[in-house]
């Protein structure tokens, strides 16, 4: 049997058992996408005390709205979709900006940024511990860059999954993963290697 | 071979989808030194991120939210307006059927028997495809209408 078929299938097990009145089922389904659903929060709000709240309202929302999942798409997925969406109208609520004029083609930088000498990542990361390296520079981009970049590389989604989850075009979701992680490479070679090192 | 270089986009699918890119672009950042270094250093930033470490919350997500589920299992709503409207829609019919019963009747009589067939399958034709169409209609209103609701969520 395919992963794909077996995920839909615990799918089916676990959303008939919660509408059968199993709340142990839907615990399960908390622990199962858990990782999702902090990955999203944490990307995509600032807060921490809010961050609780929108998890929470996140799980009431779906359990509210299980009857009507069809299994077009992975529950995880759905669920995904969910949190996305709560963030996306906590963003708007709170006036804050999901994706600036951020990562456009900066001249500057590039025209530095082109004698990338050898092995350049190498040298930063041997100098400083790259995980701190990465998470403050994560942190600087734009709340939907973020998103985008864990999804892809820490939650291991495909483009697809993500265009599910974001409602944006697969297109849309490829240039803005590109440009994402180009501006992570000039701005970590920029900040760590020509100023500190 | 290509003797320009690659752009930053190319470089990164070499790096994250080698199938994504042609034989003749990945034999150009074999042999250039320039964008294999973009490469290299794109290989390490992707390792880097996958081994960041993951946020986790420091609450009990699962025990917080189960304390706060209702107690009534979530259930869908019983169609009671389409059920409405379906059973006005038939009534009509009937009683339309039935208040110009005699007019039909003379009509049908007065009718040779070849055009009757050929209007009663022409009707049933005709209200068959209807009926498709409507299917299809309601299929992608549903489908529109939950995606909708699953944005609003």
């Amino acid at each position: 049997m395919s992963h794909a078929n077996k995920n839909n299938l615990d799918d089916h097990r676990l959303v008939s058992a919660v509408l059968n009145g199993d709340r142990h089922a839907f615990g399960l389904i908390i622990r199962q996408t858990e990782r999702l659903v902090s990955q999203m929060t944490f990307k995509m709000i600032n807060n921490p005390g809010d961050r609780k709240d929108i998890a929470q309202d996140v799980y009431l929302k779906v359990f509210k709205n299980l009857s009507d999942f069809q299994f077009k798409s992975k529950l995880s997925t759905w669920i995904g979709q969910i949190t996305y969406n709560t963030c996306l109208h906590y963003i708007e609520k709170k006036k804050l900006v999901l994706l600036e004029n951020f990562g456009q083609e900066d001249d500057t930088l590039e025209n530095q940024l082109k004698s990338e000498s050898h092995n350049d990542m190498e040298e930063v990361m041997l100098g400083k511990e790259l995980a701190n390296i990465l998470n403050a520079e994560i942190d600087l981009l734009p709340p939907l860059y973020k998103t985008l970049i864990s999804l892809y590389h820490q939650e291991e989604l495909s483009y697809i999954e993500i265009a599910e989850i974001t409602s944006l075009p697969e297109g849309t979701v490829k240039n803005y993963i590109f440009r994402a992680r180009k501006t992570l490479k000039e701005s970590i070679l920029s900040k760590y290697k020509r100023n500190e090192l | 071979m290509i003797t320009a270089h690659l752009s930053e986009n190319e470089i990164q699918l070499y790096v994250a989808e080698p199938q994504a890119i042609s034989k003749e672009q990945i034999a150009h950042i074999q042999g250039c030194a320039s964008c294999r270094t973009k490469a290299t250093n794109y290989e390490l930033l992707f390792k880097g991120i996958g081994d960041v470490l993951h946020p986790t919350f420091d609450f009990d997500l699962s025990g917080l939210v189960l304390a706060q589920l209702p107690v009534a299992v979530p259930k869908k709503a019983f169609p009671w307006a389409t059920l409405l409207i379906s059973f006005l829609s038939v009534a009509i019919i009937v009683a339309s059927i039935c208040l110009f019963w005699t007019a039909i009747q003379s009509v049908m009589k007065m009718m040779p028997s070849i055009m009757l067939s050929i209007a009663g399958t022409g009707v049933i034709v005709i209200l068959a495809f209807q009926c498709m169409e409507m299917l299809k209609e309601h299929q992608k209103r549903m489908q529109a209408l939950l995606f909708q609701k699953t944005l609003q969520l």
